[in-house]
């Protein structure tokens, strides 16, 4: 065995493993994206262990100082969920409002009770925070396409699945694309994902003003989102130095996701 | 080679890389855990080897994170230097931690940079994270490196004696 592996010259050795590599490069994404999968599933635990105490030790050092800052400096989870729940809260009753009016006094069911959520740990985050592994798949009706929320807001879509495990791709990865509506207009466009942790949103005419701080909601979507639930908020709005006509929308997401541990997956609406 | 230790110890740089190393990291740059143990192996183990290690290594940086999601440009980029630095490393002597440490930066860049390069091939690079990637990461990497040298030594039992014996094998 020793002797075979001697006769191999170097330069057959090296051609070999360069040859082996540009066949994962050239593999097809959904085959090399299950073994990433598969690698986060049989260490999941290992993985989840160590980045619960890599969150935990990150918000340590923070929270040791609230006791010094004044409450309006220091944003805690807490508020900023229940922040997001208020902006939710808003969209289910603008919602709720509409359905009365069009079907003329009938009192809707509560939207978010109709939706099912799942809950999942993170096993692998993104090192650059793009995508997200969790440990439920499709044994627990995780299915691509089903919107992921953190901190009460959208995060992600569910963008590839496994027996145990799914791949979550975040809205500000470059090739994510969510229908989304702006503010309390009726504004509907295609949000898309930027490097640098923000996301675009094209095509929204520079006649419609869009003030900073707009919240940015993912689009109720038949059978996958019952009602609009907040996924950002515009952080910068100009108009678009290439076309003078269309505003350059700028937006960040409205969870902190370095932060979670774990994230709720909106089951198809039954 | 002791192949069983070297699989443990890129299985557990390549968990610790996803998980653990967040605690370290400063403004979200961590060191590439990875990096370090290419830079190692590619200086202390026979060039045979090195081509091989360089390669596994490049496909554990691939499965833990990959560049915009794909697998491969790590692959080839790791394996790539990896040998390169093997060959280089039989006629310059890379013993200082100091040589050591500006060795890992430079593989760090040159990996990065053709990771990125690869990944024109198939799809649109990130350039948000790319100078984090290019500059920070393979800096603060070469930091703390070459005192990462030293346990994964000990646990391949790779003395510094072997490492000059190797290079005068080579010569």
């Amino acid at each position: 065995m020793t002797q075979k592996w001697t006769r191999v010259s170097r330069r057959m050795l090296f051609t070999w493993c360069l040859l082996g590599g540009l066949i994962c490069m050239f593999a097809p994404v959904s085959l090399t994206s299950k073994l990433q999968l598969a690698y986060t599933y049989v260490f999941s635990w290992p993985l989840q262990a160590g980045h619960s105490l890599s969150v935990a030790s990150a918000t340590f050092s923070p929270l040791r100082n609230v006791s010094k800052s004044t409450d309006a400096e220091v944003a805690t989870t807490e508020y900023r969920q229940l922040k997001n729940r208020v902006a939710n809260l808003e969209a289910r009753l603008r919602e709720a409002r509409r359905e009365i009016e069009q079907l003329s006094g009938v009192r809707a069911v509560p939207q978010w009770e109709r939706m099912e959520f799942l809950l999942a740990d993170i096993t692998l985050p993104g090192q650059n925070q793009d995508v997200l592994r969790i440990n439920r798949g499709q044994q627990y009706g995780v299915a691509v396409g089903q919107y992921v929320m953190g901190d009460m807001s959208i995060i992600g879509v569910v963008s590839d699945v496994s027996p145990k495990g799914a791949k979550v791709k975040l809205i500000t990865d470059p090739t994510s694309q969510i229908a989304v509506t702006l503010g309390e207009s009726e504004i509907k466009r295609f949000m898309k994902g930027e490097v640098g942790n923000v996301a675009k949103i094209p095509l929204v005419s520079a006649l419609q003003p869009v003030p900073k701080g707009t919240k940015v909601y993912a689009k109720k979507m038949p059978g996958l989102l019952d009602v609009p639930v907040i996924a950002g908020q515009v952080r910068q709005c100009r108009i678009d130095p290439e076309d003078s006509s269309v505003l350059d929308i700028t937006v960040e997401p409205v969870c902190e996701i370095a932060g979670l541990t774990s994230v709720m997956v909106i089951l198809s609406s039954p | 080679m002791r192949w069983f230790r070297f699989a443990l110890v890129v299985l557990v740089a390549t968990i610790l890389q996803t998980s653990l190393v967040g605690i370290i990291s400063i403004r979200g740059i961590r060191p590439d855990l990875l990096l370090i143990l290419l830079v190692f192996f590619a200086i202390s183990i026979d060039p045979r080897d090195a081509i091989v290690a360089s390669f596994a290594i490049g496909f554990a940086a691939d499965l833990s994170n990959p560049v915009r999601d794909m697998m491969g440009p790590q692959i080839i980029s790791f394996g790539i230097f990896g040998t390169l630095l093997s060959d280089v490393h039989s006629v310059v002597s890379i013993q200082r931690m100091t040589h050591q440490a500006v060795t890992i930066f430079i593989m760090g860049l040159l990996t990065a940079l053709l990771s990125y390069l690869l990944t024109f091939l198939r799809a649109e690079p990130a350039t948000a994270h790319f100078a984090a990637e290019l500059l920070w990461q393979p800096l603060y990497s070469a930091v703390i490196g070459p005192f990462l040298f030293f346990p994964v030594a000990w646990w391949m039992r790779i003395t510094r004696k072997g490492r000059h014996r190797r290079r005068s094998a080579l010569r």
